[in-house]
């Protein structure tokens, strides 16, 4: 018996390896845990990395001069439908360019906007100016699109003195922005000043010209 | 009576060799295994202590993001407006420049009629006193608009000459 007592060392070994190893890496998931504790880690510090960059972005902006900024976005793009300032800003194009306007006629459908802030629908005018000729038609297309808000000249129909344009005031509902820290804060100044720079010509309707939201029917139409 | 235990020196020798051999591999994989256990319970102890850490930041950030909500919403808003704008910019004719390209000296515009599709379709009618001047108009339109044109010549009874255009295409 003796002669073989060396033996019970590496046997004592090899049975301490493979229990131990079957009890942490089998019956108490020791490598599974760690594996899951590595990921956890690193997704967490991956969030920790762009909330770090999320946060030193909003706090370098001044939330004052973003609402200012954001205000003018929506001066050029109103969140909703504005009748009103769409034929105010129609009556002056043809002030301005010394057409007569004669009539107008649309339709208002009902508001809707998907998710993602798609405008489902428009708000367009079918306007009737009386001219003397191409130039004043000319120059009141030059005011109506150098105007803001923003409109689009869908139809010209110029018969002798009489035009049909179809104008579509633009619009676009404030988007449904989903919050997470996966949505990067974009940077918005360079647009902003490229955007500024392209409209510095526009005008918008003179104070005095801007209607009043009291007591006008914004629906006229059916 | 035969002896069968190995009683040679060599046999002794073997055994010796194999029994040292043993013992040394046994001691190494040993280390080694209580090396690996140590290395894993380090590195198990390394990522509870920085998952804790990381934890704690992602949590003070998570609240300073709070605070900075309003900002954020503005600023995304930006965004969201911004290439709205820029959309509508870069799809709108311009019309007004369509309108002075249409006119021209010895030729008066009487009827224009644009619409908004793909491709592009203008009628234009015009008059003017000689039926050169309105074929040399009609060939500057469509050098201008780089488009495709219609074109009907007639003379009227008032003495003036009339061009029907239709002008598809191109780019208003």
């Amino acid at each position: 018996m003796k002669v073989w007592s060396w033996v019970v060392y590496p046997l004592a070994v090899v049975v301490v390896v493979l229990v131990s190893a079957n009890i942490l890496f089998g019956n108490l998931g020791l490598w599974d845990k760690l594996s899951a504790s590595q990921t956890q880690l690193k997704k967490q510090a991956e969030m920790a990395t762009q909330l770090r960059a999320k946060v030193s972005r909003l706090q370098s902006a001044d939330l004052v001069t973003e609402h200012q900024n954001l205000d003018y976005l929506i001066q050029i793009l109103p969140p909703d439908k504005n009748l009103p300032v769409l034929l105010a800003q129609i009556q002056q194009a043809a002030s301005v360019s010394g057409a007569v306007f004669e009539s107008f006629r649309g339709k208002v459908g009902e508001v809707t906007a998907s998710q993602s802030g798609t405008v489902a629908d428009a708000l367009q005018l079918q306007v009737t100016l009386q001219i003397t000729d191409l130039g004043q038609l000319q120059r009141a297309l030059a005011y109506l699109e150098s105007s803001l808000p923003l409109l689009q000249v869908k139809q010209v129909r110029m018969t002798g003195t009489r035009v049909d344009l179809v104008v579509e005031g633009l619009w676009s509902s404030l988007a449904h922005l989903p919050a997470g820290v996966e949505y990067a804060v974009p940077d918005t100044s360079a647009d902003l000043a490229q955007i500024r720079g392209q409209l510095k010509n526009y005008s918008t309707l003179p104070v005095s010209e801007i209607p009043s939201e009291t007591g006008v029917n914004s629906t006229p139409f059916q | 009576m035969i002896n069968l235990l190995p009683t040679s020196a060599v046999a002794d020798a073997n055994l010796a060799r194999l029994k040292h051999w043993v013992s040394t591999f046994t001691t190494v994989v040993l280390v080694g295994y209580v090396l690996v256990l140590a290395g894993l319970a380090g590195r198990s102890w390394y990522l509870a202590k920085r998952t804790t850490t990381v934890s704690a930041q992602v949590a003070t950030l998570t609240s300073q993001m709070g605070q900075l909500a309003e900002t954020e919403a503005v600023l995304r808003q930006q965004d969201d407006r911004l290439k709205s704008i820029r959309q509508t910019l870069d799809r709108r004719v311009d019309l007004a420049q369509t309108a002075s390209t249409l006119a021209a000296a010895n030729v008066t515009v009487t009827d224009w009629e644009y619409m908004e599709q793909l491709p592009p379709v203008q009628n234009v009618v015009a008059v003017g006193s000689s039926a050169a001047n309105l074929e040399a108009y009609a060939t500057n339109l469509r050098y201008k608009f780089a488009t495709d044109v219609i074109k009907t010549l007639s003379l009227r009874l008032d003495g003036q000459w009339q061009i029907k255009l239709q002008l598809t295409g191109g780019k208003p």
